[in-house]
């Protein structure tokens, strides 16, 4: 099957100085790819390369070619012609901490949708349940939609981050650990979603627990110091070779 | 340590203690001394109030043209440094980060440190300029006053919006980015929105400088006694010129306490304003927040 997203020897530089050194591999679309490695190897400067998102950082230049498939078609992110703003509304992405807009918890799943894909209200608000019941959310919140999206606790901010990022049917989602930041359960309730969207949704993900790449990962990618150290891959490998490669990590 | 902390303590209580005293001492002092004359002859001696008001009857000895200049003022100051000073603060801060932004920010830091007299006097050598070279009938007025008092309140509303925007956190641009918002969505619907409690600062002391500011205006149109303008370019009275010309010049005490009740009267009218400006942002923040 071909690659969903394709490095190329890949270098982000930020005013000179690499944080990602010529990285080359492929993420395919039906297997769950997770970048581990210590703080500081690049994981997250990877992930922010896909969706150009990089670029809002002074003094970022990004060499090599990434080539994303969207909507069928090989778009090559780092080429000029690329549309940062579509680019992002079709490879959503959720960080660490929970970035709420703020505003009510409805507003943050609605306000999205017009703006970037032009939805209806109607149709806006029947996403929003939609995703909401996705991630688990809409019994929670459903009786305090108005109410703002702060008031909630960190776990559930965080799937609506993941909510918000799905009503806007991306095609690829970047995840920067995104159980970093919340309790077991709400960690949980979150892989348990990932590995359910899993086979329909490709997914890029950054992450710093063992377990969750144990459970999670169809493929693992280890990097260190910018460049990859090492790789596992489900259907080739054991489950020693991965405990061997995330030993030499944490 | 705790000793110090103690008088630290002390002392920043003593502060708002003895601003709060001051407030509300003034505040006193003048309805004291100006409370007694409010009253409708104040403001319209004895011409009907709904004909001064809707039907631009003149008011010979009332302080009500000089409301009326005062709000205009208010109103023009506001139409030309609101838009203009958002606009620039957002540029300074989003757009801006090269030789030319630099320049712009020392030209207002330059702006904001002007004494108004100078702008007045600007306002004054504009309309000789006018006057000398394409528009031979060119005199102050409303309009000038206006402008001149936009230009002296431009900087507080560039300032005040561009150190709002720098004060919103960097990772609300970088999820606007993330969704797909483009910079225009990202400012207009998270940024501003977001920074909007330190615009409406900069509105704010905008207002009671366009309000309270003498120099700019005797120097560009307000004149006593001149009654309710007939047009943008007709000269007004305002409720400051008032109050000074009222305290130079008072031959009785019944003046000097129409003085002070004018003076009360700006008060309430500043007030009034800066209640309205809240009760708006409140109105839109609920708005924006809700959808």
């Amino acid at each position: 099957m071909s690659s969903i997203i394709s490095f190329n020897n890949v270098t982000v530089s930020f005013q000179g100085n690499p944080s990602v050194s010529d990285i080359s591999f492929d993420v395919k679309p039906d297997e769950l790819t997770v970048l581990v490695g210590r703080s500081g190897s690049g994981k997250s400067t990877l992930l922010r390369a896909v969706n150009k998102l990089n670029d809002c950082f002074d003094g970022c230049t990004t060499q090599g070619s990434i080539v994303v498939r969207i909507g069928g078609e090989a778009v090559e992110i780092t080429s000029p012609k690329t549309d940062p703003n579509f680019l992002r509304s079709r490879v959503g992405m959720v960080f660490q901490t929970p970035n709420m807009l703020p505003v009510s918890i409805e507003r943050n799943l609605l306000l999205p949708q017009k703006l970037v894909r032009g939805t209806s209200d109607y149709n806006a608000r029947k996403n929003m349940e939609r995703v909401l019941d996705e991630v688990g959310l809409l019994e929670e919140v459903k009786d305090r939609l108005p109410a703002a999206a702060t008031t909630l606790s960190g776990g559930q901010q965080q799937r609506l981050c993941l909510a918000r990022a799905l009503a806007l049917e991306p095609e690829i989602l970047l995840l920067d650990e995104p159980t970093a930041s919340v309790d077991h359960k709400s960690s949980k309730l979150i892989e348990e979603l990932l590995l359910r969207l899993a086979p329909t949704l490709p997914m890029l993900v950054v992450s710093h627990s063992l377990a969750q790449t144990r459970s999670l990962a169809d493929r693992v990618f280890l990097m260190r110091q910018g460049g990859i150290a090492g790789s596992w891959n489900r259907k080739h490998d054991s489950d020693a070779a991965l405990d061997n490669l995330l030993y030499t990590t944490f | 340590m705790r000793f110090q902390e103690r008088v630290f303590t002390l002392f920043c209580w003593l502060c708002v203690l003895l601003t709060t005293v001051g407030v509300l001492g003034f505040i006193a002092f003048l309805v004291h001394h100006g409370g007694e004359t409010i009253s409708l002859s104040l403001f319209f001696e004895e011409t009907p109030p709904l004909d001064a008001i809707f039907r631009f009857a003149p008011v010979w000895d009332g302080i009500w043209p000089a409301c009326f200049g005062t709000l205009s003022i208010i109103a023009l100051a506001g139409i030309t440094a609101i838009p203009l000073g958002i606009f620039c603060g957002i540029y300074l801060n989003e757009f801006g980060h090269d030789r030319w932004s630099n320049i712009f920010a020392f030209c207002m830091e330059v702006l904001a440190g002007i004494p108004s007299i100078l702008i007045g006097l600007f306002g004054f050598a504009l309309i000789l300029f006018l006057r000398h070279t394409i528009m031979p009938d060119a005199k102050t007025c409303l309009l000038l006053s206006g402008f001149c008092m936009g230009l002296l309140t431009l900087p507080y509303m560039v300032q005040a919006t561009q150190s709002s925007l720098a004060g919103v956190s960097d990772d609300l641009r970088l999820m606007g980015a993330s969704l797909g918002f483009s910079k225009g969505q990202t400012i207009r619907h998270i940024l501003l929105p977001s920074a909007s409690e330190g615009i409406m600062s900069g509105i704010i002391l905008s207002i009671g400088r366009a309000a309270e500011d003498t120099a700019v205006i005797m120097l560009t149109g307000a004149v006593a006694n001149a009654g309710l303008p007939r047009s943008l370019f007709d000269t007004y009275e305002a409720l400051p010129f008032f109050i000074y010309t009222t305290a130079a010049e008072y031959q009785t005490h019944d003046e000097l306490q129409r003085g002070f009740g004018a003076a009360l009267v700006l008060l309430a009218v500043s007030t009034s304003l800066f209640l309205l400006a809240h009760k708006l942002h409140t109105t839109m923040k609920n708005r924006w927040r809700q959808g």
